[in-house]
């Protein structure tokens, strides 16, 4: 019960992150990593990488119990 | 040629499964939810082919041609909300429901208020979104086929009217499913092809795209929209709420025999996405950029994309796989964009058939015929609707008008669903005293916006300046459904916190 309301909140946290980073930090998300890879761009791919597998994960919990 | 073979054979194909579901369609449970047995991992990917629209294979890529890197916010979106589905809604939806996302509603709280409130909103938002695929639709047979714009669109919905009208569920169901693998194994080709052209180099793709791009240096940079805090925040909780609350995709879930297999369609439907939004942000957008921008035989003699910016993924295809590939392009991209519009007017005229005509109107007392004659009328009087409002929205942006027509289901189903699951305070006087604010708030902002107030009705200035009304709605539908509930002191109320700790149990 407690996990799922976790899982919700890191996720909505990201998107909020990248949301309203926007705006407001700009020049932080347009920071470089690796070749044409910024930070805003590193911050999407682990939102859309790490959405399936929380739930991946909670479906797995869910059937083991 | 190619192409409008290729392209009448995946309409054929769609109009096959369609026959074959009607004879298998009798009873209302199997126009509605298909009888329940559509399985899991299929239900999964019918579900994102609903979510995946002609704003995601169109729209996407066109935002990304104008404004670059700020997409995002469209992009991820999706993903957080179908986690706040699978975590917070899915068990919940498949143990109380039967039909609609009513049923969970009305499970605790009066019925009969609830369900004309719910069918209310259920045919707004579809009605608004059906537009906004319709115009995708319209602009693509227009550039294919070289017809009218407006004709192209009485052809779609005529078609649409048809798939559900004689199909039901079932039929959308599998249209769904194979235009998603179709869309998932497309989108990856086509990047696949463009990335090629850069000889696999995405240091080179992102240069020349960059080069191209204009000034600023957005597409890979924040900024291209020029969102302010408050407009970016009202984007992002419309698109992730409002998506939570679209009923087309939550009448899904009861396609599914039990709540493992709905946990299971919502985890299948997030990975599908996953997929083709990655494809789309990292390469399909940038190398559209790269390869179309300059392109004349994609310009007109104005220097605008032929067919506007929402066609620009399309003529990606043809620049990176010829004539034949264009043409499988164009196919699943229209195959898309039916396969949502079916599920979409089996979501509205359920609502009429179902909540407004068999709940409301003869308070349960209609035979199953009736009700299915009910649904089939109902489903020619949208697509007439439709039209209209597709031939008056021709030169929006899709992806824009997906945010408006979200902002219906974050400010009205989205609190209604979460409210009467978690929150034990909440009465039936809150639900349609907010629904109803939640509601009328959303379309007046939308109406009194630039898009409607400039774009369609051609006056000079928004009496209403925000782009993304969404925020707005969302807090005056939550705000009235906390006040009113906590000072509703009626019997009623009463008995819809009772109903709760009951339901909870």
């Amino acid at each position: 019960m407690k996990l799922r309301w976790l899982y919700t909140l890191v996720a909505l946290a990201l998107f909020l992150l990248l949301t309203i980073g926007i705006p407001l930090w700009p020049e932080f998300l347009a920071l470089p990593i690796a070749g044409p890879v910024n930070v805003g761009m590193a911050v999407y791919a682990v939102l859309l990488i790490g959405a399936p597998v929380l739930a991946f994960v909670y479906l797995r919990q869910r059937r083991e119990r | 040629m190619t192409a409008i073979v290729c392209f009448l054979a995946v309409v054929l194909v769609t109009l096959g499964f369609t026959a074959v579901a009607a004879r298998r369609t009798r009873s209302a449970a199997e126009f509605y939810v298909a009888g329940g047995r559509v399985g899991g991992f299929q239900n999964g990917l019918a579900i994102a082919g609903d979510f995946m629209s002609a704003a995601t294979v169109l729209g996407m890529s066109a935002i990304i041609f104008t404004a670059g890197f700020d997409v995002v916010i469209y992009l991820a979106a999706p993903m957080v909300a179908f986690l706040i589905l699978i975590l917070l809604v899915t068990d919940k939806l498949k143990e109380l429901g039967r039909y609609t996302f009513t049923d969970i509603v009305c499970a605790r709280l009066k019925e009969r208020p609830l369900r004309i409130l719910a069918a209310v909103t259920t045919l707004a938002f579809s009605v608004m979104y059906l537009m906004v695929q319709v115009v995708g639709a319209g602009a693509l047979i227009e550039i294919l086929f070289g017809i009218r714009y407006a004709w192209a669109v009485i052809i779609v919905t005529t078609l649409m009217v048809l798939y559900v009208a004689v199909g039901g569920m079932l039929a959308t169901a599998w249209v769904q499913i194979a235009k998603a693998a179709l869309l998932v194994v497309g989108i990856v080709v086509l990047a696949l092809l463009a990335l090629a052209r850069f000889d696999f180099d995405f240091v080179r793709l992102y240069a020349e795209a960059d080069a191209l791009h204009g000034p600023g240096g957005y597409l890979t940079r924040p900024g291209g929209l020029e969102l302010s805090t408050l407009s970016a925040l009202s984007l992002g909780m419309t698109l992730c709420f409002g998506l939570g609350g679209s009923p087309h995709i939550l009448m899904r879930f009861f396609t599914v025999p039990d709540a493992a297999a709905a946990r299971l369609s919502a985890g299948v439907a997030l990975g599908a996405i996953a997929i083709v939004n990655l494809a789309i942000f990292f390469v399909v957008g940038v190398a559209a950029v790269a390869l179309v921008t300059d392109n004349p035989a994609y310009l007109d003699p104005s220097g605008q994309v032929i067919g506007g910016t929402n066609m620009v993924s399309v003529h990606l295809a043809q620049a990176v796989g010829g004539d034949i590939f264009f043409g499988v392009i164009a196919a699943v991209a229209f195959a898309t964009i039916l396969a949502v519009v079916a599920g979409l007017t089996i979501a509205s005229v359920s609502a009429v058939s179902h909540d407004l005509y068999g709940q409301a109107i003869r308070r349960g007392a209609v035979t199953e015929r009736e009700q299915l004659r009910v649904s089939r009328i109902a489903a020619v009087g949208l697509g007439i609707g439709v039209a209209v409002l597709g031939i008056l929205f021709e030169k929006q942006n899709i992806a824009y008008l997906v945010s408006l027509t979200l902002a219906i289901g974050a400010s009205t189903n989205f609190p209604l669903l979460m409210l009467s699951m978690y929150w034990r305070g909440f009465t039936t006087r809150g639900a349609v005293a907010g629904g109803i604010v939640g509601l009328v708030t959303a379309i007046v902002l939308m109406v009194l916006g630039p898009a409607v107030w400039v774009g369609v009705l051609g006056n000079e200035r928004a009496i209403f300046p925000e782009a993304y009304p969404g925020l707005y709605a969302i807090l005056a539908a939550f705000a009235t459904m906390f006040v009113v509930s906590g000072l509703d002191r009626s019997a009623q109320g009463a008995i819809d916190r009772e109903l709760f700790a009951v339901m909870a149990a």
